[in-house]
């Protein structure tokens, strides 16, 4: 069985969608196509895209493309799964702590920055994410004006799901939205994971798959000097609206579908050391601060971390 | 909530997993019975037991093999 395959920029970083099974070529570009659309309407980097002309509409019911209108969901769903650790509506507190344009995909962690004490992380008391909802007969979006909407990683693992599912009529497919994975196929074969490490050079431990989602989230990429001096970067603690320190470089997460995985990976690394596992029903692979690997034997039957 | 029964939100895509999770165990289940035979005569065999009939010839049963392939792997990291 061969696949093929198509690799592109989005997203700030690449995305490849790879399927076996006739006619996978015209289906790879209409998902090419589907994930390109998206990426111009939910980067909050471009001013005139639809998520950030919603950010900044006095209105509280707007009209929303389709996409818009699941991301919103997404945004939704995440709160209701983690309890309001993963939280969607955190835009001022990440450009407040000086993410407010695009950064390459694999910039190095800034060397010799402090950093503050390990602190668990925690809901938000504002929980805007529960003040935000979807009218789809309606195809509008609802929610205070004021309460921005961040895509950011759950727009990828959204994507990947919406893609994966237009594949998944093929022998195998398998979509990559930056690291959000969506995989499966009617043949039902088994395929390799490897997972990076913190720094983007490593292998750091590897899983088996045939049909789901992996996402991983961490804290060490996409990191920076903060205005304050310290190092900053774009997990946000809901309760403390600043980056979240909890001793947790980075969190893997298995799952039926990459929003799913994605939830559960920023969930892992948000809530810390001392339950980072709980997040964690279908397996995944923990990087701790001091560069331990811990893999997380799964709960529920979909995947058995291979060991770091 | 109009996000309810999102199948790529999590509940549809669960509930499909498990039933696939489900016909694979039923699958694996017939074909470790059909094992559990053969493992069953072997014994007997071994314990000294007569075949029924010693010119009937010897039938070797050799699982199927299944077709070897292997997928480019993927790689996940921080986006």
């Amino acid at each position: 069985m061969r696949e093929a395959r198509l690799e592109f920029e989005c997203f700030g970083g690449r995305a490849v969608v790879r399927a076996a099974g006739d006619g996978t070529a015209g289906a790879l570009e209409r998902a090419r196509a589907r994930l390109l659309d998206a990426h111009c309407r939910l980067s909050r980097f471009d001013h005139e895209s639809e998520i950030s002309r919603l950010n900044r509409d006095p209105r509280f019911e707007v009209p929303a493309s389709e996409v818009l209108r699941r991301l919103v969901a997404a945004v939704v769903i995440a709160g209701e799964r983690s309890g309001g650790l993963v939280d969607g509506t955190l835009l001022s507190e990440i450009e407040r702590a000086g993410y407010v344009e695009s950064l390459p995909p694999r910039q190095p962690a800034p060397a010799g920055a402090e950093r503050p004490p390990f602190l668990s992380a925690g809901p938000s008391d504002r929980a805007d994410w529960a003040a935000v909802r979807v009218d789809q007969h309606a195809g509008t979006v609802i929610r205070p004006p004021g309460v921005r909407i961040d895509g950011g990683g759950l727009a990828k693992g959204l994507l990947a799901d919406l893609v994966g599912e237009d594949l998944s009529g093929f022998a195998s497919f398998a979509v990559d939205c930056c690291g959000d994975l969506r995989l499966g196929g009617t043949a039902g074969v088994e395929r390799r994971i490897l997972v990076e490490g913190p720094d983007g050079s490593d292998q750091v431990g590897k899983l088996r798959l045939r049909d789901g989602a992996v996402a991983t989230s961490g804290t060490s990429r996409r990191s920076w000097i903060g205005p304050e001096g310290g190092r900053a970067h774009q997990i946000i603690d809901p309760r403390s609206g600043r980056p979240a320190f909890t001793g947790i470089t980075q969190a893997t997460a298995v799952a039926p579908t990459a929003l799913l995985a994605e939830v559960y990976a920023k969930a892992a690394l948000l809530v810390g050391p001392g339950g980072a596992a709980d997040w964690l029903p279908y397996g995944g692979l923990l990087v701790f601060d001091g560069g331990e690997v811990e893999p997380v034997p799964a709960r529920h039957e979909l995947a058995l971390p291979a060991g770091a | 909530m109009a996000t309810g029964n999102d199948p790529v939100l999590g509940e549809k895509a669960a509930a499909k997993h498990r039933a696939v999770a489900h016909r694979r165990q039923a699958h694996a289940a017939a074909k470790s019975r059909t094992v559990e035979t053969e493992v069953g005569t072997s014994s007997a065999q071994e314990a000294g037991a007569e075949p029924e009939s010693e010119s009937e010839p010897e039938v070797e049963v050799q699982p199927e093999p299944e077709p070897e392939v292997e997928l480019e792997p993927l790689t996940t990291g921080q986006s």
